[in-house]
């Protein structure tokens, strides 16, 4: 096993190879396991199928010929079903009847008579002696089967469910189609088959010949034989094995094939090629082809890309050697010129030691005196230094004075005029405060003004606003009375409507009386024409008819001047009614304009009331705003008081100011002669001082350097001793070197005989 | 009826006073027979031209003519006329359009005053005299004459 894993992972082709089979094998065996078993249960599908086929047809006849009272032709059926070779067993085991006994779940039906007899039992009239032919009468009668588990179950469970069920012709189609059925598989005599059950309950239309309380008459029972089915199963599944096999090999074998083109035969180009260039010479000059776009090609190219980097080093590399082998030859040379050098250099150093020890001997005796020497030098100097430097301090102190006395001086000049112009500038601050409080003063009149202008604005709102309401409420007053003038001016003209027509009938009798007086009158003159003819006879007949004529006339006469009266009365009712009309058309003008008149004056009071409003925030305003004069006034007399007294303080300070100057005038006087008289002494000491030290550091000078001198001797004494050692050193160091180089000397002719093996 | 003026002894004369064109005037009692009111004449074809037409009084068929028109008066007064006075002219009956009949009076004859000779002219034939009553002038007509010979012929034929 580890070999063969050894084997394979030697060999890129075979890597992948086998994982292509690996992933090949996995999936087909899940393919052959998926269609096995769907294979399976399609079969067994079938054979449930066939199973239930066969019940059916049963299921049928019983019904039809049970019904026909021809029990035996059922049994003939299964008689001659079970000749069928692929059933290997078909029976109907008998349900719950009860004069069936200890059979019930057990005993195969047809086999005995206990049903016979309990149907002669039962209808005696009805029954027929052909049931008996041919029948088959065991002793002990036990179905085959029946001791399996699953048997039992299922029957147990079928009794109890039908028990349950009230029956009818639904559930009996129901169980027609299968709703109760079941299988299970078990083997008869070392045969593998499928036991197809189904229950054949106690319908109603049963219970004439087999009685009623029980649920179940049977249970048909059909076992087919599964050997078919399996053998088939089997060859399809040895089919489907050879053909993935065939499949997987082929794949196999086509997949090398591409490999070996596609992959292997560029990579083994490519390692060939590498191969020769590591075996070989070293040839840098070779490239390897690139005929590749992939990943190949590239490694190709980047290898082409790594010899010509290599050949580049490798080329200045061998001129380095060159170059090393001529300079270490230099090397060689110069070692050995310095070896003698050395040697030269040694004995010099012996020499100069001997003579240097003399010289320091005589230097430590000089450098003893003038360290004495030195030492009293020194001790007046420092008195000296000390006085120098107490005077330096007094004339420093004095300039500094001095500076400082000026410095004050021009700052308190400058005080001086900025307290000048602070006086001048709150001298017009003063004013301009004084301005300001004035104009705040007037401000405060005015806002004054203003407040009790509109204290005034707001009574004068407020009176308009009432005598806008008062105007609003003697509008609706005058719309009212209006109003009733118009339904009483109504009234009126009725009334004269109708004085009218009474006058109009009036003057219709009238017209009549006129008519009557106006035809007397004509009578009485007829008459009076008569009477005249009829001579003296007719005399006092005239004198009747002349007086009739005068009462005629008389009353046409007061006829006429009724007509007048009426005719004046009927113009001044018409008139009456024009004025009437006229004054009923001025009302209602007037109901308008007094409605106008009283919307106007909601609008005057709204703008009124709005008015006010306005005026009262003003108020407000002013009221808020007089506070703020009078706080700004308040602060304005502040201010002017402050300013007043600044002024007061800074014509004090004036005043002081000028005091001072005149003293620090004094004062700088005073400290230019201390100035001039200290600076004279200084200048004194100073000489003295300078030639002291002039002493002092000539007297040190020879000290320091006799004590240089001393120590530089030592020094070079040291030095001489050490450059001793260090040339013997060196001597032996350049014994060491002229190997070393030697040695360099000969590597570098092996590394150029190396790199001139490299093609370059 | 007597032919003769209606004057009694006392020499009074009885009088009808009616209005034209506002002007009043009068006629002897004795002529009128009857007064009635006016209607409307049915004007007759191929009749004189002073007769207006015909009336029907109760039956008879009488010819009527305008006074108005007869006086040659102005009719600047549209008043309408109001009474036709029945007079008899001679044997017939004759219609005489007045505005308005007033009254009947007496008179004495010595009251009424003859026509002054300046008022003679064409058509002062027809005045009889004139008199005053209640301060009016009142004209007095002569019924004889209100017709000349001709159309007195030219009635008779109707």
């Amino acid at each position: 096993m580890r070999s063969l894993r050894e084997f394979i992972h030697r060999r890129l082709e075979y890597k992948i190879l086998a994982l292509i089979l690996f992933i090949l094998v996995i999936s087909f065996a899940g393919i052959f396991f998926i269609i096995s078993s769907k294979e399976k249960k399609n079969a067994m599908g079938e054979e449930r199928a066939k199973s239930r086929l066969v019940a059916d047809t049963i299921h049928e006849t019983l019904d039809r010929d049970m019904m026909a009272f021809r029990a035996d032709v059922v049994r003939f059926l299964m008689e001659d079903l079970k000749k069928l070779e692929d059933i290997k067993r078909i029976q109907i085991v008998r349900g719950d009847a009860p004069y069936v006994g200890e059979g019930r779940g057990r005993d195969e039906a047809f086999m005995d008579f206990k049903t016979l007899a309990d149907v002669k039992q039962r209808i005696p009239t009805l029954y027929k002696p052909e049931w008996e032919r041919d029948h088959a009468d065991r002793k002990s009668n036990s179905a085959s089967g029946t001791d399996n588990p699953a048997f039992k179950d299922y029957f147990s469970k079928t009794v109890q469910t039908l028990h349950e069920t009230k029956l009818g012709t639904v559930e009996e189609n129901a169980l027609k189609r299968g709703m109760l059925d079941d299988i299970y598989f078990e083997e008869i005599d070392g045969v593998p088959v499928m036991t197809y059950l189904r229950p054949l309950p106690n319908f109603p239309k049963c219970a004439l010949c087999h009685g009623t309380g029980y649920s179940v008459r049977g249970i048909l029972m059909i076992s087919t034989s599964l050997e078919g089915a399996h053998a088939a199963l089997g060859e399809n599944q040895r089919y489907l094995l050879m053909a993935s096999l065939a499949t997987i090999g082929i794949l196999i074998a086509l997949l090398r094939v591409m490999m070996k083109r596609v992959v292997l035969t560029p990579v083994q180009n490519v390692v060939g090629r590498v191969k020769d260039i590591a075996e070989g010479e070293g040839d840098l000059t070779v490239r390897i082809e690139v005929n590749y776009r992939d990943e190949i090609g590239d490694m190709a190219r980047w290898f082409n890309k790594f010899v010509e980097k290599l050949h580049h080093i490798i080329t200045q590399v061998s001129k380095a050697a060159g170059q090393v082998k001529s300079v270490s030859q230099q090397l060689l040379g110069g070692t050995k010129q310095i070896s003698v050098g050395a040697d030269v250099q040694m004995r010099a150093v012996e020499t100069t030691a001997a003579a240097v020890q003399a010289v320091n001997a005589s230097i430590h005796h000089v450098a003893e005196n003038a360290v004495s020497l030195s030492s009293l030098t020194e001790e007046s100097a420092v008195a000296i230094l000390q006085m120098s430097s107490s005077i330096d301090e007094i004339a420093r102190s004095a300039a500094v004075l001095s500076s400082t006395v000026e410095d004050s001086t021009a700052s308190i000049l400058e005080m001086s005029s900025s307290v000048k112009q602070i006086d001048e500038n709150v001298t017009s601050l003063n004013t301009a405060a004084e301005d300001t409080a004035a104009s705040m003063t007037q401000m405060d009149a005015s806002i004054k003004q203003i407040r009790s202008n509109v204290i005034d604005t707001v009574q004068l709102s407020k009176g308009v606003t009432d005598d806008a309401e008062r105007g609003r409420r003697a509008t609706e007053l005058t719309i009212q009375g209006i109003s009733k003038i118009q339904v009483y001016s109504q009234q009126v003209s009725e009334v004269i409507h109708g004085l009218k027509s009474r006058t109009e009938s009036i003057g219709k009798i009238l017209n009549v009386i006129d008519e009557v007086a106006e035809q007397t009158n004509l009578l009485a003159l007829n008459a009076a024409i008569i009477a005249a003819q009829a001579g003296e006879h007719g005399k006092s007949f005239g004198v009747v008819a002349q007086e009739i004529k005068e009462l005629a006339d008389r009353t046409a006469t007061s006829t006429k001047e009724i007509h007048d009266i009426i005719r004046a009365l009927q113009d001044e009712s018409k008139n009456a009614v024009l004025a009437i009309n006229r004054g009923s058309k001025s009302v209602e003008e007037g109901v308008h304009l007094a409605g106008e008149a009283g919307s106007v004056l909601n609008k005057i009071l709204e703008s009124s009331k709005q008015s006010t409003d306005r005026i009262q925030e003003i108020a407000r305003a002013t009221d808020e705003q007089t506070k703020g004069v009078i706080r700004v006034s308040e602060s304005m007399r502040q201010v002017t008081e402050m300013v007043q007294q600044i002024a007061h303080a800074t014509h004090e300070q004036f005043k002081g100011s000028e005091l001072i100057i005149s003293s620090t005038e004094k004062m700088k006087d005073i400290a230019a002669k201390v100035k001039n008289a200290t600076q004279e002494q200084s200048v004194g000491n100073k000489q003295i001082n300078e030639i002291v030290e002039r002493v002092a550091r000539q007297v040190k000078e020879i000290a320091e350097s006799t004590r240089k001198q001393t120590e530089e001797s030592a020094n070079i004494l040291k030095a001489v001793d050490r450059i001793k050692t260090v040339v013997e050193q060196n001597i032996d160091t350049i014994g060491n070197v002229g190997i070393a180089v030697e040695e360099l000397m000969k590597q570098a002719t092996q590394l150029s005989h190396e790199i001139d093996k490299f093609k370059l | 009826m007597p032919k003769t003026e209606s004057k009694d002894k006392t020499g009074e004369l009885q009088l009808v006073c009616f209005s034209v064109d506002d002007k009043q005037y009068a006629v002897d009692i004795s002529k009128i027979v009857e007064i009635i009111y006016y209607r409307p004449a049915a004007s007759l074809p191929q009749s004189p031209e002073f007769i207006e037409g015909v009336v029907d009084l109760r039956g008879t068929v009488i010819p009527v003519l305008d006074l108005k028109k007869r006086l040659r008066l102005s009719s600047k007064s549209a008043g309408l006329p109001n009474h036709i006075l029945i007079v008899r002219f001679k044997d017939k009956m004759v219609g005489i359009i007045v505005d308005e009949v007033k009254q009947v009076f007496h008179i004495e004859e010595g009251r009424i005053q003859s026509p002054q000779t300046s008022l003679k002219g064409s058509g002062s034939k027809h005045l009889r005299g004139v008199c005053k009553v209640s301060d009016q002038l009142v004209f007095i007509l002569s019924l004889d004459t209100l017709l000349s010979e001709g159309e007195q012929a030219q009635l008779e034929e109707i």
